[in-house]
């Protein structure tokens, strides 16, 4: 579908992957502005709110509809300023430094993508996916492609969260309202994921370099997010960096489109699916982490101790979303990471060198212990909710804390449990998160289910039909699984082990929460103020240099070598020389020595004479 | 069909009505003085328009010997430019309207203030060398009185600063006009150039006086290394001086670059020579360097000055890729730059007298008081970043292209990797005041005398605003039209 806004030739297309995402982000938007209602009832500026939130589903809209680059650039690059205002939302310091990073990547971000696209514009003159997908094609060479594709997988990866531009994360989404870190975790995300399939599906289908890089990127991403999110010790910065860690799974499987060749079904549908299944879990635990702020006003471990004691509504909503992040049987995560890893497996299978199997075998290893970790950190985070001994901030939270109620107003009673969680503040909003979750394992039992939502939008990712019916529940694929639970059973005995006797833990944690490894605050920030400074000194002092010339110049025309005033600057000198009253003069007198103003006057009189007798020697 | 006479309207209106204006005294009744400025600046306007929808116009005003007639001509590129001026000059009176009530002398600032019109039509109107060489003077002298309106020390500096970085630079534009004389006997500006056949060949003479052109013109315009007035003169001038200056005077060298290169030695005979290296290296220099001391800089108004530098060095860039698209880009951000800029200029102007801010750490939580003020400050800021839809994104689009396709393989990415670059640097001078603006954090409290600026100081500001916008989402006319013009051109 064409639509041509001004000189703004917008396409849109509506295929299989742009209903299902517009589908999944409006029932995300739905879930998170009725939660946001209750969320921020006691907040200032719930116009504001509301009004970016509504702006930034039209640009997300926009960015899953497009059918060309410039139309996903040009909502893209609207999102980051309509976003920003819903992670800057509470105007803590935490928070417009987290916006800061949020803007400064994506502002960033953009302008590597537009460069990407002028370079592919100024390739092939024409940015439609389908035409893009056709001459590059044909292009016998595809290694001019490789700049531009990189400089498109900079500026989306930035905002997928890929590492080593994943840093807006963590520190965006703990700062932003619970509804908005929903948002721009479940469905923002996946509008960087978008670009990078571009890149990878439409510039670079089957090339295996470029996947073997991404496919290096996909690990570490993983592996970094699943390693914070082990030592995190706040929910919702344990829930960001874990979308980190998910990103890098689904990235793998776009890496592993290209190494399947033929068999590249198996890869998209996986894809397709961790994305659905990321966003409507990571929904999911975003707003059950709004709802423990509503009470507790803090999400560190150590507040929301216990939390979830006597509420089985919220327990049973974080035991789904839970296990199907950690990839457990019968759950859907289960379904599309045992897709992710078959891909990868056969990815090694078909793998036509021996070093390049070798490499997926490590990435195998990778993909597993991050499943483990993930396994862990889900559990760690269970155990400090469900049980735990509730501190005495977690046994007597403030609950709807500073309501309307008076002060001498006595909270019911907390006799029965079941009636305390049915008033809590957004409560109700559990019911209809109930919804989502229950798809987990509906469509963990029923794989078919979850293939056919899926299977339509694999024109989208430019790959072909599953070529054989997938056996998920087979030994063979339920070993996977085992051996990544496994190993995330054991980090978790350890970490909890850990934890309690404060040993190696403690030690890790402290490293981890002082930003010892923060790459923005030890690293782009550092460097960029560094480079910043020394390039505008520099620069000062050659913008500098014509006036300093002048400066020179005016001290040997007019002033003497005994002269007693001595030129201070450029602008004094000249006020006074041409003062309109003697008396403005006179204030501080300019004498001008006359040997040496004749005589300056006389060479610039002779050079004058040299260069219009040369003027006149060419004209004859 | 009018007769060629009309050619003097567009600089008679102005001159005579600023004259007149200025001679008379207004003291307490101020206001009776602006409507006449801003009927006198509509007609203008409307014979401007008028002129350019007429078929090209010849009037000769005098001769200084048979060889060098002074005459004025209209074609596309006078007309577009033209209209541009008075256009701006028309928005930027607007604002004077309630501003100048508040200054001294605005009999002075009126008459100096529409002299300078006159001057800037001439040159746009200009049919030869001699002739724009002639308004370009006139156009110094008769706006160093803006910016020394205030009389202060740093005012009387800064104003002759200005008026001397701008002799100097038309004096090298003498030069030029010297040397391009014996090599052709003719001045007339021709699309293409002007140069018979074999006259400018194996001349390194011509090469040096077209860098001293390029340079001495480019003085106006802000280019390193005569860009040093821009930052001095600024801030000292009165807001819509300093508007003016930067949006549409800084134009004024801009434009008598793309007279002499263009229309006289031509496209062809600098491409692929040291002096369009030079002339590149030069402009994305000044970008940069632009946009890192605007970066820095916490006055207001000296940040927007520094950030002329480097925009306007945008619009010279693209013409020295001596390229079709690259002079559409060019005049596209000439015409974006003028909307954007004179906004910026206006809407700080606007801010700080309403607040009496006028640096950048200052402008906490103002944006609450100031919602329609700072809501214009976030849509021109968009607009001179280059965020898309906005017209700033459009003419980077085609800056950046024409480099990419007309400069050789191997220095064909300085360009857009420079003008990204600054546009990063743009985000990170304009956006802060927003975000101090509009989220001034938990622990800031609402100051309740600060008020909205005045609908007077507002409007114009606003109204240059929305045009930002429009221009990138209704870019297609007039960048059809620039293109016929490019088309003409090589």
């Amino acid at each position: 579908m064409e639509f041509v806004l001004g000189s703004w030739q917008l396409s849109f297309s509506l295929n299989g992957f742009s209903s299902l995402y517009g589908v999944l982000t409006c029932c995300a938007w739905l879930v998170s502005t009725l939660f946001a209602r209750e969320y921020l009832a006691k907040s200032t500026h719930r116009t504001r709110y509301t009004l970016s939130s509504l702006a930034t589903l039209v640009t997300v809209l926009g960015v899953f509809g497009a059918d060309n680059l410039a139309t996903t650039f040009l909502f893209f690059e609207l999102m980051a300023f309509t976003s920003y205002a819903l992670v800057a939302h509470e105007e803590s310091p935490e928070a417009l430094r987290g916006a800061q990073t949020y803007l400064a990547i994506a502002i960033a971000g953009g302008m590597s993508i537009l460069i990407g696209m002028m370079l592919l514009y100024q390739r092939f003159a024409t940015l439609n996916y389908n035409l893009l997908y056709e001459y590059s094609q044909a292009l016998a060479d595809k290694g001019e492609l490789y700049l531009p594709a990189a400089l498109l997988l900079l500026g989306f990866g930035a905002k997928a969260g890929l590492w080593p531009l994943h840093i807006w994360l963590p520190k965006a989404h703990p700062v932003a309202p619970a509804p908005a870190s929903a948002l721009l975790s479940g469905v923002l995300t996946k509008t960087g994921i978008v670009g990078v399939i571009v890149a990878s599906t439409t510039l670079l289908a089957s090339d295996i370099p470029w996947s073997v890089a991404l496919m290096a990127v996909a690990s570490i991403t993983m592996l970094w997010g699943a390693v914070a999110a082990l030592f995190s010790r706040d929910m919702k910065r344990t829930l960001a960096c874990s979308s980190v860690s998910q990103i890098g799974f689904i990235t793998s499987g776009i890496a592993s489109l290209a190494l399947l060749g033929y068999h590249d079904g198996i890869a998209a549908r996986g894809v397709l699916l961790h994305m659905v299944n990321h966003t409507l879990i990571k929904l999911v635990l975003f707003t059950l982490a709004g709802v423990v702020y509503l009470q507790t006003h803090d999400l560190s471990y150590r507040s929301i101790r216990g939390f979830a004691k006597g509420k089985p509504l919220f327990t049973l909503l974080f035991l789904l979303a839970a296990g199907a992040l950690a990839g457990i049987p019968l759950f859907s995560g289960y379904i599309s990471k045992t897709l992710l890893h078959e891909a990868l497996v056969e990815g090694i299978y078909y793998a036509p060198s021996g070093a390049l199997a070798a490499f997926l075998q490590i990435v195998e290893i990778i993909f597993l212990s991050s499943g483990g970790i993930t396994f862990a950190y889900m559990a760690l985070l269970g155990e400090t909710l469900l049980t735990g001994n509730a501190s005495s901030k977690g046994k007597m939270p403030r609950t709807t804390p500073r309501t309307r109620r008076s002060p001498g107003q006595r909270r019911p009673p907390p006799a029965v449990e079941g009636v305390r969680e049915a008033l809590s503040p957004g409560y109700r909003v559990l019911w209809l998160l109930l919804a989502v979750a229950l798809l987990f394992p509906l469509l963990g039992i029923f794989p078919i289910l979850a293939e056919r939502v899926v299977d339509p939008a694999f024109t989208f990712l430019r790959s072909h039909e599953v070529d054989h019916p997938i056996p998920y529940y087979a030994w063979i694929n339920l070993r996977g699984a085992l051996i990544s639970l496994t190993i995330g059973g054991g980090i978790f005995l350890v970490m909890r082990h850990e934890r309690a006797a404060g040993t190696l833990g403690a030690k890790l944690y402290e490293l981890f929460q002082q930003g010892s490894y923060d790459l923005e605050d030890k690293g782009y920030r550092p460097l960029l103020q560094g480079i910043l400074g020394h390039l505008i000194a520099a620069m000062q002092r050659l913008a500098s240099l014509p006036e300093l010339l002048v400066k020179k110049i005016r001290v040997a025309l007019l002033t003497a070598t005994r002269n007693p005033y001595q030129p201070g600057s450029f602008l004094e000198g000249h006020y006074y020389l041409f003062s309109s009253t003697a008396a403005e003069a006179n204030r501080r007198p300019v004498t001008i020595s006359y040997p040496s103003t004749t005589l300056s006057l006389l060479l610039a009189a002779a050079g004058l004479f040299i260069i219009l007798s040369f003027l006149f020697s060419q004209a004859l | 069909m009018f007769p060629s006479l009309v050619l003097l309207l567009p600089l008679f209106i102005p001159t005579l009505a600023g004259i007149g204006l200025g001679l008379g005294s207004y003291r307490g009744k101020e206001r009776s003085l602006l409507p006449s400025l801003l009927l006198c600046l509509a007609l203008t306007t409307l014979v401007v328009a008028l002129i350019a929808i007429q078929p090209p116009i010849r009037l000769g005003l005098f001769s200084l010997g048979a060889q060098l007639p002074l005459y004025l001509a209209t074609d596309t590129l006078s007309n577009i430019f033209a209209i541009f001026v008075a256009f701006i000059f028309l928005i930027v009176s607007i604002f004077c309207q309630d501003y100048l009530t508040h200054e001294e002398r605005p009999e002075h600032f009126v008459m100096f203030y529409l002299l300078a019109l006159g001057m800037l039509l001439g040159l746009s109107y200009a049919g030869n060398l001699l002739t724009l060489y002639l308004f370009f003077e006139l156009l110094t002298l008769v706006s160093v009185p803006l910016v020394l309106h205030s009389q202060s020390l740093e005012a009387v500096a800064a104003a002759f600063k200005y008026l001397y970085y701008s002799i100097a630079g038309a004096s090298l534009g003498l030069l030029g006009l010297f040397v391009f004389y014996t090599n052709s006997w003719n001045l007339d500006f021709v699309p293409g150039g002007n140069l018979p056949p074999q006259a400018g060949e194996n001349s390194p003479l011509l090469l040096v006086a077209s860098m001293a052109v390029i340079i001495g013109f480019s003085a106006k315009a802000g280019l390193f290394p005569l860009h040093a007035w821009l930052p001095a003169a600024h801030p000292v001038a009165p807001a819509p001086a300093s508007a003016i200056l930067s949006g549409v005077i800084t134009k004024a060298g801009v434009f008598a670059v793309i007279r002499y290169t263009l229309y006289l030695v031509g496209g062809d005979f600098l491409r692929g020579t040291w002096v369009q290296g030079v002339w590149l290296a030069l402009t994305l220099f000044t970008i940069l360097l632009g946009s890192l001391q605007a970066y820095r800089e916490l006055l207001l108004k000296k940040r927007l000055a520094y950030s002329s530098i480097s925009q306007v060095s945008y619009i010279l860039f693209g013409i020295a890729t001596l390229s079709p698209l690259g002079l559409v880009g060019a005049l596209f951000h000439m015409f974006l730059h003028g909307v954007a800029k004179n906004g910026l200029f206006l809407n700080i102007g606007a801010i700080t007298s309403a607040s009496q801010k006028s640096a950048a750490d200052e402008l906490q939580g103002l944006g609450r008081n100031m919602p329609f003020t700072f809501g214009a400050l976030a849509l021109l800021s968009l607009c001179l970043v280059g965020i898309p839809p906005s017209g700033g994104f459009t003419s980077k689009w085609y800056l950046a292209t024409a480099a990419l396709a007309a400069l050789p393989k191997a220095i064909s990415w300085c360009g857009p990797l420079v003008l990204i670059a600054s546009a990063l640097l743009t985000a990170g001078y304009l956006f802060p005041l927003l975000v101090e603006a509009f989220f001034p954090g938990t622990e800031w409290v609402k100051e309740n005398e600060v008020k909205e600026a005045p609908p007077l100081l507002l409007a114009p500001t606003m109204l240059l605003a929305l045009l930002g916008v429009a221009l990138g989402l209704f870019a297609s006319p007039l960048l059809d039209a620039l293109q016929l013009l490019a088309a003409s051109l090589f």
